[in-house]
């Protein structure tokens, strides 16, 4: 029940969607159908002509033309009826090419204008679809779904959209025309269409799984590619070149092999639908040349017959065409669909402080990613103002799952979270998240340049700020060795940075903001001790003290905080201060232990090496 | 990739460069057809059903004008059944071809496609570091796909259109001019017209496609980027700003689309203008003929069947040569990737036997250096023998990670050698050297599928036990179990589903499942806690007594316990020894070893704090 309504609003949205384009479209389906009705026109004169040349009398003629050649006064009143049909031939063709012309252009804006509006609106819808969404998509799939999806709808908006109606209106200029002519003939001359467009449909239905099943062997040939070559440094660092060729090999041969046997029936379908089109124009030609012996037709009626039908049956057949790309379209239509139901994020009441305070308080939350297990239970903190803590625990503690949750990418299953002792499902999401600077764990950085992946902190912000920033995250250095400075383009075309580079400039992206609250996840692992501790001094002496979340491996990361939290299976099982954490027996003290051995051992060494 | 690519960007050719030029490359098109050459039964019969069809075009109008010839002979007399008969027969056989070409076309293109594609990955495969280096992912991606299938079309469907054009303008050309030369040619002087017109505005039209292509790739890369980097939009609240970055391309899209269509939409009414001047001229002359009694109706009538579609084949070929002049640039591409040269070979017929177990690497004056020239890595010596460890610290950017991978082979040395057991690694197969590694690169790569094979990818034979026991040695078995599917859960696309320490500690399992005689763990353990990082080396302890190791880290608690440590520092290795041997030393490692120090560290923020005040 939940589902049709949804379709219907999708509906409703793609119809509105193209709003502002549809009285385009009527103007060149007018346009077409003229254009037409115009190619048809000139057979009719050529038939006159004929008529004229083989009874050799201007009594078969058509009256309109021949007032115009007797006005030519040339030489001949033959050579001036024939040159005047041949004009106005060419004349009404020309027209007919412009209205064509017209046609092509008017659905040409019309389709790309559509078409940019779908980009637009997916594109957004996507980017404003909750965070849980992404959790069971993949990311090509949901691009392809923006562009090839797209494409597909596009394509079908500028050339099949008004097909049908094309092919009909073809049908329905001719048969007056050929009616005109001769009754019986003309039924002789369309007896086998239905039969084509039946048989059309009837193969359609019939290869559709076909046509699928070549199009997934195609997605699977491409995921594995993308598979081996994204991972091509493991599969030659584990010398399984072999066992992935043969895995590419299965899918190419797969896709291959499902392509021909899917082509194999179309060719099927073509020799036997080229058949039957033959068949009705030898009908036409023999039972037209029988009328003609009977002195029922003239040749010059019995050209137009053969060149009338011939054009309107190839046409038909061509109907194929369309019916598979509106095969394709539909499902492309349902995907599009899935992107613009896309649960969005809610826009709420703005606070009216331009920024928080930064308390911060978890009172009784849980969070589940699915059924099946708990990922945070009963998490109680409350965290002041400029406080600063520290989070430690194994893998998959949960401890990037509480950030999450701060930042309401997760909806949490029970408890509240507050901001300055307002719950945040009730504020603003945007705003929410503003005054939150994170680094997460394996930053994102965008194929952009330094300058404006920092931006994404504060747009606009100055050099001064940007060099601020920078030197605090002790990347300014390394960013002024860039070919460009701050202008160099980062990624696949640019500069490639390291791990720990990646992390600094992410980091510099964050403190741009000067957001009250910062959050860092793991941001300093692939930073070296000494590189650690200049940045960590560096935010000690900063005059902008936000609260500030600190996720580390190391114990030196987390020196410097307040308090410290220790989570595992997604539970709070320690908090406190270092000194606190230290008298009790647990996982903090175990943790430095290992570390108080090794500052032992340091000490000793040290001494040790100095002395001896 | 990381830090040693960051000193060697290169610029990628643009992949929409696809070049007018006016030479065609014959070359590259005889590599290309000879793809479909091969299939010699398939392209016979493609010629075959080609020519028949070119043929069978010409049939309806001759028999119209035989059967109006013998009914203005006979009157109501005439007989029309020879010619109903004939004409049925010719439409049998003309569907006949059409089958028989349909289904060959496709074949041959599916083969040969099949074939390119195979050809390009194999080669891919044999490929070094370098190569993948300066080539992103979708590059590589859209030689193997689009322009695989793009040039297999071509060339066969091209291919077919010369078998069929040929013959029908042959046969056109022939029965025309015996019938009537004078008109006949007539209506041929408008060929060059039509071929010219066509290869004049097939131009501007891919010209037009081609910035459509690129504006297009600009818009799958913006939304690619926009999805993979959705949480990070997020967390900026970036959804306001990216739309208006978006708007710029679809807006460029927009205009370079309408321009494209609308040069498309040109040139079917010039088309159809030219064909009905011939049609006009045709009638014009041919009708005054008759008229004057110098040429038959019914021949005039078939001349007027004849005249609507006698230009197709000069349109089609001129097409397809366009599409080809246009297509080339795939073309150069895909043969490119094709035809590159590994630069590291495996050594085939070596004078060495692969020895059974590895007893030493020796380092000898190694040095090594990009495309770029810049010597990244310089004069480097050291020699570690079954049994023992090296780790290699020092800052960022120093050379470490290129090390390893000159360890790996994954480059090989610009100067000096690795030597295993006494012998330059180069002498032994790449295969088997590889197969005695276990490593952990840097940015821990998880594939897609259950985490169960993603460890079984270390050695594809293990058993589910064996998997699930190197998981526990690994320290991941815990977190697995806890997964939703438990070793069933699916990583997603690049292990998207797991955190960045899951990931490393699902490659160290993989790593270990190897039972590699040389583990290389670079920077394995950054994103671990010290506990289960401890755990992991207590559970390796074992392992490790008859193998060699090489650790990058920077948790200095990983590396002393290790026998031999490299301090690595712009290129060099200034520092080198035991743990003990270095803290005496007292120079930048124990500097450094005693930075991580808790204490330690307190105290010197505790200075740095000072400082900043005075």
């Amino acid at each position: 029940m939940k589902a049709t309504d949804n379709n219907k609003q999708a509906h409703h949205n793609l119809w509105a969607i193209t709003r502002g384009y549809r009285l385009r479209y009527a103007a060149a389906t007018l346009c077409s159908t003229l254009a037409v009705a115009g190619v048809m026109l000139v057979p009719v004169i050529v038939m006159y002509a004929l008529d004229v040349i083989e009874k050799d009398d201007f009594g078969y003629a058509e009256p309109f033309l021949l007032a115009i050649a007797n006005n030519f006064g040339s030489a001949t009143p033959f050579t001036s009826y024939l040159v005047v049909s041949a004009i106005i031939g060419l004349i009404i063709t020309i027209i007919a090419s412009v209205l064509q012309f017209l046609r092509g252009r008017l659905s040409a804006v019309a389709s790309e204008g559509i078409a940019r509006r779908l980009r637009e609106v997916l594109f957004d819808r996507t980017n404003r679809a909750r965070a849980k969404f992404f959790d069971h998509e993949e990311v090509g799939d949901l691009v392809q779904r923006c562009t090839s999806d797209v494409e597909t709808l596009r394509q079908f908006m500028h050339n099949d959209v008004d097909a049908f109606a094309r092919a009909l209106l073809l049908v329905f200029v001719m048969l007056p025309i050929l009616l005109w002519r001769h009754a019986t003939l003309t039924l002789y001359s369309v007896m086998l269409l239905p039969v084509i467009v039946a048989g059309g449909i009837f193969f359609f239905r019939f290869v559709a799984k076909l046509f699928r099943t070549a199009d997934e062997a195609e997605g699977k040939l491409t995921a594995v590619l993308q598979e081996n070559l994204s991972g091509i440094r493991v599969v030659q660092a584990f010398a399984r070149e072999d066992y992935e060729y043969s895995r590419f090999d299965r899918e190419n041969q797969n896709f291959r092999d499902k392509y021909i046997r899917m082509t194999n029936y179309e060719s099927w379908y073509w020799g036997i639908s080229d058949f039957v089109c033959t068949v009705q124009i030898s009908i036409v030609t023999i039972g037209g040349g029988y009328l003609v012996a009977q002195g029922q037709l003239s040749i010059g009626e019995l050209f137009l017959f053969i060149t009338l039908s011939g054009i309107v049956v190839w046409r038909i057949r061509q109907l194929i065409d369309v019916v598979e790309h509106a095969g394709k379209t539909i499902v492309s239509l349902e995907r599009v669909n899935y992107l613009l139901n896309a649960e969005q994020e809610t826009v709420q009441e703005y606070p009216k402080e331009s920024t928080a305070q930064g308390r911060i308080e978890f009172a009784n939350v849980s969070l589940a990613y699915n059924e099946t297990a708990q990922h945070l239970t009963d998490i109680d903190l409350t965290i002041e103002p400029g406080e600063k803590i520290g989070i430690v625990g194994p893998p998959g503690s949960g401890k990037s799952t509480l950030i999450r949750a701060l930042l309401r990418f997760y909806p949490i299953k029970s408890g509240r979270i507050l901001l300055d002792g307002r719950d945040i499902q009730s504020i603003d999401v945007n705003w929410l998240r503003q005054q939150l600077a994170c680094v997460l764990q394996e930053p994102f950085l965008f194929s952009r340049s330094v300058r404006e992946n920092l931006f994404l902190g504060k747009r606009n912000a100055t050099d001064h700020e940007l060099v601020d920033a920078t030197t605090q995250s002790l990347m300014h250095d390394t960013i002024t060795e860039f070919p460009k400075g701050f202008d160099t383009r980062i990624g696949e075309r640019g500069v490639n940075l390291s791990g720990g580079q990646r992390q600094r400039l992410a980091l510099a992206r964050a403190l741009v903001s000067k957001a009250p609250i910062l959050i860092l996840d793991d941001v300093l692992s692939g930073v070296d001790t000494h590189t650690e501790n200049l940045i960590l001094s560096n935010l000690a002496n900063n005059e902008h003290q936000p609260t500030t979340i600190i996720v580390a491996h190391r114990l030196t990361t987390i020196r410097n905080v307040d308090r410290i939290l220790v989570m595992e299976h997604g539970r709070i099982v320690q908090l406190g201060t270092h000194t606190e954490l230290l008298a009790k027996p647990g996982p903090y003290r175990e943790l430095c232990d290992i570390q108080g051995l090794l500052d032992e051992t340091i000490q000793y060494e040290t001494e040790l090496a100095a002395h001896g | 990739m990381a830090e040693n690519t960051s000193t060697n960007p290169v610029e990628l050719r643009d992949e929409f460069q696809d070049s007018e030029k006016a030479q065609m490359e014959l070359h590259l098109w005889r590599r290309l057809f000879s793809y479909i050459f091969q299939y010699r039964g398939h392209i016979a019969i493609i010629a075959f059903c080609g020519a028949v069809t070119g043929i069978t075009e010409v049939i309806p109008g001759y028999i119209t004008m035989r059967m109006v010839k013998d009914i203005q002979a006979h009157g109501p007399d005439a007989s029309l059944t020879l010619w109903a008969i004939l004409i049925l027969l010719s439409g049998f056989v003309a569907s006949a071809v059409v089958f028989g070409f349909v289904m060959y076309v496709c074949k041959v293109r599916s083969k040969a496609s099949y074939k390119i594609r195979d050809d390009a990955f194999r080669n891919i495969q044999l490929q070094s570091f370098r190569f993948f280096d300066r080539r992103p992912v979708g590059w590589l991606m859209a030689r193997l796909m689009s322009d695989c299938e793009r040039l297999s079309n071509i060339v066969a469907w091209g291919f077919l259109d010369f078998s069929w054009g040929t013959a029908m303008m042959l046969s056109m050309a022939v029965v025309m001019l015996f019938l009537n030369w004078k008109l006949a040619l007539f209506a041929f002087a408008f060929i060059p017209v039509i071929a010219w017109i066509t290869v004049k505005l097939r131009r501007s039209i891919l010209r037009t496609a081609r910035e459509v292509r690129a504006t297009n790739s600009v818009l799958t890369g913006t939304i690619n980027e926009s999805i993979m980097g959705v949480l990070t939009s997020k967390s900026f609240v970036q959804e306001e700003s990216h739309l208006e970055d978006l708007k710029k391309t679809t807006n460029k899209l927009y205009n370079s689309s309408v321009e494209n269509l609308t040069i498309s939409a040109v040139y079917v009414p010039i088309v159809m203008t030219t064909a009905s001047m011939v049609t006009g001229v045709t009638l014009a002359v041919g009708g005054l003929e008759v008229v004057q009694g110098v040429f038959v109706l019914s021949v005039f009538l078939a001349f007027m069947m004849w005249v609507r579609y006698f230009l197709e084949p000069a349109m089609e070929m001129a097409a397809w040569f366009t599409e080809m002049q246009t297509a080339q640039a795939s073309a150069e591409r895909v043969l490119a990737v094709m035809d590159a040269q590994p630069d590291i070979v495996s050594k085939v017929n070596s004078e060495y036997s692969t020895p059974s177990e590895i007893k030493s690497v020796q380092v000898r004056s190694l040095g090594f250096a990009y495309e770029s020239g810049v010597p990244v890595l310089q004069d480097i010596n050291f020699k570690i023998n079954a049994g023992e460890s090296l780790a290699i610290v020092g800052p960022t950017g120093g050379g470490k990670t290129t090390l390893v991978n000159l360890l790996c082979r994954f480059y090989e040395p610009t100067t000096g050698i690795i030597e295993v057991n006494g012998i330059d690694y180069r002498e032994f197969s790449l295969n088997w050297y590889r197969s005695q590694l276990g490593v952990v690169l840097q940015h821990a790569h998880v594939f897609s599928g259950p985490i169960l094979e993603n460890i079984r990818y270390g050695r594809i034979e293990a058993t589910d036990d064996e998997v699930i026991a190197t998981a526990r040695l690994a320290g991941a078995h815990d977190f697995i179990e806890a997964m939703e599917h438990g070793y069933q859960t699916n990583a997603g696309a690049g292990g998207s589903k797991l955190s960045a320490g899951q990931k490393q500690l699902v490659s160290i399992a993989r790593a270990l499942l190897s039972d590699p005689q040389i583990l290389v763990f670079d920077e394995a353990t950054s994103s671990v806690d010290t506990d289960t990082e401890q755990h992991i080396q207590q559970g390796i302890e074992q392992l490790l007594r008859e193998r060699i190791c090489f650790i990058i880290a920077h948790r200095l608690s990983t590396v002393r316990n290790v026998d031999k440590i490299a301090f690595v520092e712009a290129g060099r290795i200034v520092e080198f020894g035991s743990h003990i041997e270095l803290l005496r030393q007292q120079g930048r490692y124990a500097t450094m070893y005693q930075q991580q120090s808790l204490r330690e560290a307190v105290q010197s923020s505790f200075e740095l704090a000072e400082r900043a005040k005075n």
